[in-house]
């Protein structure tokens, strides 16, 4: 009876927390992307991430984060787009990397921290992958020369780029590590109540 | 077509598109996304039209088209700055690549939907998605009426942008906490009314 009560209780929370994700992902991620706002991506994962681990407060159970990430998915799908791929795999690996940490860690303040950094850190190979699925072989090196180019052309100092693609990093850093303590003070207020 | 031959011609496309991303920028290279092109058009002419709007190349357009200022050897004079037209080559290369990879990419998202999702989830073991998908489904109507209950309460204490944006964690706690009330009140109803999972 008690154990029928736990998994209706555990598919309604991760469902809702699933919905909640795919909904801001139309709302937000559309208002974002409307106004061209920097970082939509890595701030779309922040927002998911959190939800996430709100989720996971409410039904502790390994695989509760991919089945609440799936819900989010299919909420995705169903909306207009024609493409609609990218940031579905987005909310897939990052449902993926978050179970993986809090399946394996546990659900301490510490462990979301370092999930909800990790989710947000995957958006930079997921740049790297999608311009070379986009490009082809070789933009690296076009983008690299253009790089060096510009700098010569504005007078900027060597590596520039570097502390440009260092500054882009480092505000998924930023990003990430908010999205984390945002999950760690939910988790703290989350069990003084409980 | 029958869904055993567009799950085959769909297998060819994506094999013929890993194949050109080993290629280097060149003739060989647009040669087998051409092929990749006719096959995404044989399946779903939609896909093609879907990436053909002038919006999405214009500007990755101007930055090929310029790049040659500035990138490449230079081998003619343009407006009085030399320029590359193997660089421009190159560029035209990457952005037939770009409009390839967009056209299979409109192809997987209309054919990928919401159901294929929910039955590849429930071959994965996730058990009753089918139920979670309706669920979620009903509650998006609950759940946008919350978030704009929630965000309104929250904005009217706190005008302004910095105001809005200083107590996020605060926004992130009622939203998550409402939510998982829903969440609870739910779950009661499906226990009361005998809903297995």
């Amino acid at each position: 009876m008690r154990d029928a009560a736990s998994r209706i209780r555990i598919l309604v929370h991760t469902t809702l927390f699933g919905a909640l994700w795919g909904l801001l992902e139309m709302l937000l991620g559309g208002y974002f992307h409307m106004i061209k706002f920097p970082l939509t991506g890595a701030a779309m994962a922040a927002v998911g991430a959190v939800i996430l681990c709100a989720s996971r407060l409410q039904a502790d159970r390994p695989g509760a984060t991919i089945a609440a990430g799936a819900v989010a998915v299919a909420i995705k799908l169903l909306g207009i787009g024609a493409f609609k791929i990218g940031p579905v795999a987005g909310i897939a690996i990052e449902s993926l990397l978050l179970e993986a940490v809090l399946s394996v860690f546990g659900c301490g303040q510490g462990q979301f921290i370092a999930g909800c950094l990790l989710a947000c850190l995957e958006g930079i190979p997921h740049f790297f992958l999608t311009n070379w699925l986009l490009y082809g072989r070789g933009i690296f090196s076009t983008y690299l020369e253009a790089a060096r180019q510009m700098q010569a052309f504005f007078s900027l100092p060597d590596g520039f780029w570097k502390a440009v693609v260092a500054v882009w990093a480092g505000a998924h850093v930023v990003l990430g590590l908010t999205a984390g303590a945002v999950a760690a003070a939910l988790a703290r207020r989350t069990r003084r109540v409980g | 077509m029958s869904a055993k031959t567009s799950g085959r011609l769909l297998s060819a496309v994506l094999a013929v598109f890993a194949l050109s991303l080993f290629l280097p920028p060149g003739l060989f290279q647009a040669a087998v996304g051409l092929v990749v092109v006719v096959l995404v058009a044989v399946q779903d002419f939609g896909a093609l039209r879907a990436v053909g709007r002038l919006r999405f190349w214009f500007f990755p357009g101007i930055f090929f088209a310029l790049a040659p200022l500035w990138v490449g050897h230079p081998d003619m004079e343009v407006w009085g700055r030399s320029y590359s037209r193997s660089q421009l080559g190159q560029g035209a290369a990457f952005l037939w690549h770009a409009y390839v990879f967009t056209a299979l990419v409109a192809l997987l998202s209309r054919r990928v939907s919401a159901r294929m999702a929910a039955a590849w989830a429930e071959k994965c073991g996730l058990r009753s998605f089918g139920l979670r998908l309706a669920l979620a489904l009903i509650a998006l109507k609950l759940l946008r009426r919350m978030l704009a209950e929630t965000i309104g309460v929250y904005r009217r204490q706190r005008p302004g942008i910095a105001g809005f944006l200083k107590d996020l964690p605060v926004l992130a706690g009622a939203v998550t906490g409402n939510c998982a009330r829903l969440a609870e009140n739910i779950a009661i109803l499906f226990y009361i009314r005998g809903i297995r999972v």
